[in-house]
């Protein structure tokens, strides 16, 4: 999954227009709440289960695009 | 950023920064040992990783040459977002008389000592100066961003110093019962009333026949994030499993704090506790117990709430247990002790005169 479609799917999850590689997922009105559901989304596309403490450590487009690569490596 | 003021005797040096690797020689005296390991520098360093709350502390230190000694560390913490990221920080719910929501959005809040386990430190001094010189710098940063102080979760000593420090203009409403368990190794001096409730539960334990063991988080049943969160559910509480394991992964990151989980069975029933061993306390978090009127489960749920962490603090010397805040009664009439935990507002008015007014102590 590419930065992109994680920032694509933030935004969809948000109802938003965009959301920049480095902006924080829950200062364009994410909630711990919206963070289950993207964990529900990159599961569905990828297979990878990210825990929600590592997306509120790293909450940006670049930072769940890292998780999930790294994990996907972990899996794969 | 450092600011040096004086008043009277003393001066002050201020450090502000975003997090505690700028504050690199605070000793671990800093850290205020009320709100048990919740008020540890490793919780602090924990709340810093957390992407839905922005921060800042202001440190107070004697700026005499030769003076040395922390006099006052006080964290601040607002929301990332628009929301708020737990709902009980969220002054809008809290018994605070006059209150208006529109008051304490969550962009005009500043608040002061913490944000996470509803409890909160705050190394305050006793001497009134210095705890007002610490708060002005703290009301600064507030309404540089147009937002109003918040005093969540405090304990009755620190609401006392934050009084005198504003002149009795912090709003306060009582947010919860915190129960404590002390003197916890000694045997003699339960009440008899006390005794003869523990001998009625330990009747109900061993007709139940319950076992328990205790282990490390790690090493939980795979059922102990579900079995909370669904005990929470049914106690009106939003959770989730993932949320169960974000909390205690991040507490088992901490230093010096030890998660174990008390893990109970009674026939085909399954309850569990979890606590924390910090010092010489164990704090008892959250229980997962299943839904069911049957005497097995309140076996369960007596063995967990008391006589398994009693007799595991006995063996390992921990002389204090901090019982959280739910079932007051139950733990009541088992012996605990109360403290109120108190929430307060400073209204954006008292917030502007604090950080830049007159005396807080004169009434003017």
């Amino acid at each position: 999954m590419t930065q992109s479609e994680v920032a694509t799917l933030m935004a969809e999850i948000l109802e938003t227009d965009e959301i920049a590689a480095d902006e924080s997922f829950f200062e364009v009105g994410g909630s711990s709440f919206l963070v289950l559901t993207l964990i529900a989304r990159i599961r569905e596309r990828t297979g990878v289960t990210l825990r929600m403490i590592d997306i509120i450590r790293r909450p940006t487009p670049d930072g769940v695009h890292e998780l999930v690569t790294v994990a996907a490596d972990g899996v794969s | 950023m450092t600011r040096v003021e004086g008043r009277g005797a003393g001066l002050t040096r201020f450090r502000i920064d975003t997090g505690l690797s700028g504050l690199p020689d605070l000793e671990p005296a800093a850290f205020d040992p009320s709100a048990g390991a919740a008020g540890s520098r490793a919780r602090l360093l924990s709340v810093e990783t957390d992407g839905r709350w922005r921060r800042r502390y202001v440190a107070a230190e004697p700026a005499a040459s030769g003076a040395t000694g922390l006099a006052a560390l006080l964290p601040v913490y607002w929301p990332a977002g628009r929301s708020w990221p737990d709902p009980a920080y969220d002054p809008a719910g809290w018994p605070i008389p006059g209150l208006s929501p529109a008051e304490v959005t969550p962009d005009r809040c500043l608040l002061v000592g913490g944000v996470y386990d509803r409890r909160t430190a705050l190394h305050l001094p006793g001497d009134g100066t210095l705890a007002r010189d610490g708060l002005r710098e703290v009301a600064r940063i507030a309404v540089e961003s147009g937002r109003c102080l918040v005093f969540p979760f405090v304990y009755a000593r620190a609401r006392r110093i934050l009084d005198a420090a504003t002149g009795g203009r912090v709003r306060w409403g009582v947010l919860e019962h915190e129960a404590c368990f002390r003197d916890v190794l000694r045997t003699d001096g339960t009440r008899a009333r006390v005794r003869g409730v523990l001998r009625r539960d330990r009747r109900i334990i061993e007709r139940a026949a319950t076992t328990a063991s205790v282990v490390p988080w790690q090493d939980a049943s795979p059922r102990t994030a579900g079995l909370i969160a669904e005990h929470n559910l049914r106690m009106g509480q939003f959770d989730d499993p993932e949320f169960v394991r974000m909390r205690y992964t991040q507490w088992a990151d901490c230093a010096g704090v030890r998660v174990i989980v008390f893990d109970a069975r009674a026939g085909s029933r399954h309850g569990v506790l979890t606590a924390l061993v910090w010092r010489d306390s164990l704090e008892l978090h959250e229980i997962g117990l299943p839904p069911s009127g049957d005497p097995a489960r309140l076996a369960l749920y007596l063995d967990l709430i008391f006589h398994r962490p009693h007799a595991y603090a006995r063996e390992h010397g921990l002389n204090t247990i901090r019982a959280g805040t739910a079932a007051r009664t139950p733990k009541a009439s088992r012996g605990a002790a109360f403290e109120p935990l108190h929430g307060g507002v400073l209204d954006p008015e008292s917030t502007k005169w604090l950080a830049h007014g007159p005396d807080p102590r004169s009434t003017e």
